[in-house]
């Protein structure tokens, strides 16, 4: 019985997952009248280290955060200009973060892709002289990403698999805002900022 | 200490079933009370892992249903046009998951979030460890079936 994991589906259930809580051992035994009955000394110990823990875990992540804000991580850029018409114009910007980018002569390939097989992207829309369009989507050989129907200013995220991720990040892929179609320019690779808002 | 140690598996679990990080906290919370309170119950028949495992998702299962009673006398809100803009991802992976039976959710989120082995989680669900091979395996073919075509539109 092969017990694997689906990235994909690891990756879209990320979303949900619970890392940074302390957990509150002193709250539960208080909760649950464990006070000065039996075994005080060690209940008195469990509730020191539980604090402890507690105490210690938010100002550890905090000196982790500003350590690690200091570092840029690996990851894609992406802007595409579509003019739409007198006056008015739309861009879109696409972002990847945390995904290693390796390059050669075919252009960009993941080095490591032994524990996924899904990248997801951040989008924003901006409209200039308009307000509302009727659609945009990305059109890749085989997929079509709908990002929006009618849009206006806004931005949302998509998850695409690897093969489909490279085929954008390589400028294979077409942008169509409204009735306009541009061609996706390849990804600039590169180092982005650490910031939560990315 | 497995409250301490596996905290946030518990957490991820519960805030898979109500969507709602305190909430979540608070259900992990309920399920220790309440483990603590009857622990002389515990007869060593079973592992205490899944003997924990069962107290979190039924305090979060309980709560869920509290919630859910609440908002029956509620309005639905309709978004509007312009909200409806954004690529709502996280909604269509909700209602992705919510197409599935609850045995196949609750399989999944301790699979994945609980990191737990199928033997575990059939332990702690009280079922085969080859149907619990079966219902993930649904499980999964149903959500890569909904995320791809997430993405092909």
């Amino acid at each position: 019985m092969a017990e694997t994991r689906d990235p994909l589906i690891a990756h879209a259930l990320e979303r949900w997952r619970i890392q940074d809580e302390a957990p509150a051992w002193q709250k539960v035994l208080a909760r649950a009248g464990h006070g000065a009955r039996a075994r005080p000394r060690k209940i008195a110990a469990a509730v020191l280290v539980a604090g402890a823990i507690a105490v210690a875990a938010p100002a550890f992540a905090l000196v982790a955060r500003h350590f690690l804000s200091r570092h840029a991580v690996p990851g894609t850029t992406t802007t595409v200009h579509v003019e739409l018409g007198p006056g008015r114009s739309a861009e879109l910007h696409l972002r990847s973060r945390g995904s290693p980018l390796g390059r050669d002569a075919s252009g960009f390939y993941f080095p490591h892709t032994e524990t996924r097989n899904a990248r997801s992207f951040r989008w924003s829309l901006d409209l200039r002289g308009l307000d509302r369009v009727a659609g945009a989507h990305i059109a890749l050989q085989d997929r079509v990403i709908r990002l929006c129907s009618p849009c206006s200013d806004g931005g949302g995220r998509f998850v695409l698999r690897d093969e489909d991720a490279l085929e954008l990040l390589n400028g294979r892929g077409t942008l169509t805002v409204g009735a306009i179609r541009h061609r996706v320019a390849p990804s600039a690779g590169g180092r982005l900022p650490r910031s939560r808002s990315s | 200490m497995v409250y301490l140690s596996r905290f946030n598996e518990f957490c991820s679990v519960a805030n898979a079933i109500l969507h709602d990080r305190e909430r979540a906290k608070d259900a992990v919370q309920d399920a220790f009370v309440a483990a603590l309170r009857r622990r002389r119950q515990w007869r060593g028949e079973g592992s205490l892992d899944a003997w924990l495992w069962r107290a979190v998702l039924n305090a979060a299962q309980d709560r869920r249903r509290k919630h859910e009673a609440i908002l029956v006398s509620e309005t639905p809100q309709v978004p509007s046009v312009e909200t409806s803009t954004s690529f709502d991802e996280a909604g269509d992976l909700a209602d992705a998951l919510a197409e599935l039976t609850e045995r196949q959710r609750l399989v999944l989120f301790l699979r994945y979030y609980g990191d737990l082995e199928y033997r575990q989680i059939a332990e702690t669900l009280g079922v085969r460890p080859g149907t619990v091979a079966a219902t993930i395996h649904q499980a999964q073919e149903h959500l890569r079936h909904r995320l791809g075509a997430l993405v092909d539109g």
